[in-house]
């Protein structure tokens, strides 16, 4: 659907993408992490892109993934990084779409702010901080958004419990209490 | 911001200002100060829970800063340990009054990863039908709460019970008024009811002149 968008990534900045895919009717572009500013800046700007509307950025966790229809002979690539940010963007003008993807690994959980291109990404990535713990270099106010200052750990990150509480309150049900417990 | 020194700079500082005839004439001048004033999260003039810090200059507001998630409901999370058709249940609850689109567009996601792109062409009727009239509702709620806020209470009523025929429409179609968990992967959950077409045409009608007639319980300031 947006296979120009692709193209026109690919032959503007070849050296900053890494790979280009398309699945479901979406079009992907892997960003290497350090040129992801200057990708969407670009995209943003370029007359033949305007991408004018930020839809959304997530994270997601690759952890224990394998993909489907691999069989466990095959062999997958473990080192692949853990985490995938994704930033959804649209052009209101030219009516078409893509996904910025830029692998982060666990070790190294950082990947550029696009607030200060597209402001409407500042909640977004202050949730993304918040729910897996990925740290935007160039943000404006990366604090959590969701949850309180004395949280510790990340919920959406697959190895995080989901019974999991840490109440602020004292709470008599609960066997130990879990902040302590952790610090 | 200055530290208050006695009870008298104390008050000023919590009223913000001292009352006219009390200012000696060398007072004459606002505190300059600014000063945080927590509203919320629980708030009379909130429908949710939402903290804003604020930082006023007097009346006048230079700083919000908003903290939402006291109502984070763990969408994600627990659909990561749900079935697909499980989710359908969260879906209802993510927008109250619409969850019919909700439903539609989990089963849609869902459908596109599988790959599934032709459906029968009834469901597709029966799916755009019950999600017109989901953001019927939605619309009735939203346009008769602004009213409402607006001081047109009666409106807010009106719209209300007109929303209230949809809801009695969907409920025969799904079984529940509110939550209706409705739609499935690759379908509906059952046909749509005997008569529909006729209750549909006949209440929607209704809900058409009841929503005109309201207006003119509108305020003319707000007309």
């Amino acid at each position: 659907m947006s296979q120009k968008v692709l193209d026109a990534l690919k032959q503007h900045h070849a050296s900053a993408i890494e790979l280009t895919e398309s699945a479901h009717g979406d079009e992907i572009a892997w960003v290497k992490r350090d040129q992801l500013v200057q990708v969407a800046t670009w995209l943003k700007n370029d007359p033949a892109m305007l991408f004018d509307a930020p839809v959304f950025c997530t994270c997601i966790d690759r952890l224990d993934w394998r993909p489907v229809g691999v069989p466990p002979s095959q062999a997958w690539n473990e080192s692949k990084p853990r985490f995938e940010v994704c930033y959804q963007l649209r052009s209101q003008k030219h009516r078409h779409r893509v996904r910025l993807k830029v692998a982060v690994p666990e070790q190294d959980a950082r990947c550029p702010s696009l607030a200060g291109i597209w402001p409407a990404f500042d909640w977004q990535e202050r949730e993304t901080f918040d729910m897996y713990g990925i740290r935007f270099d160039g943000h404006p106010d990366l604090r959590r958004i969701y949850l309180y200052e004395e949280f510790v750990g990340y919920p959406l990150r697959k190895d995080y419990p989901k019974e999991k509480r840490q109440p602020l309150v004292r709470r008599d049900d609960l066997p130990i209490n879990p902040i302590k417990a952790e610090k | 911001m200055a530290a208050p020194r006695d009870v008298t700079s104390l008050k000023q500082l919590v009223l913000g200002r001292k009352d006219v005839q009390d200012l000696s004439d060398n007072e004459a001048e606002l505190p300059p100060d600014l000063m945080t004033v927590n509203m919320g999260p629980s708030h009379p003039a909130m429908h949710g829970t939402v903290r804003i810090v604020l930082t006023v200059d007097g009346e006048r507001i230079v700083k919000g800063d908003v903290q939402p998630g006291y109502l984070h409901r763990c969408f994600e999370k627990e659909s990561e340990y749900a079935t697909y058709t499980q989710v359908f249940p969260y879906t209802d609850r993510l927008n109250y009054v619409s969850p019919m689109i909700n439903n539609v567009g989990w089963a849609m996601a869902v459908e596109k990863l599988m790959g599934l792109t032709q459906l029968p062409k009834r469901i597709e009727y029966i799916r755009t039908i019950v999600s017109e009239m989901s953001r019927i509702t939605d619309h009735l709620t939203c346009v008769g709460a602004s009213a409402m806020e607006l001081g047109a209470f009666t409106a807010f009523l009106y719209f209300l019970k007109a929303r209230e025929w949809l809801y009695e429409l969907l409920e025969k179609v799904s079984g529940a008024r509110l939550t209706h968990s409705y739609v499935r992967v690759g379908g509906v959950a059952k046909d749509l009811p005997e008569n529909f077409n006729a209750d549909l045409t006949y209440w929607s009608r209704a809900c058409s002149t009841t929503t005109r007639f309201s207006a003119t319980a509108w305020p003319a300031s707000a007309r």
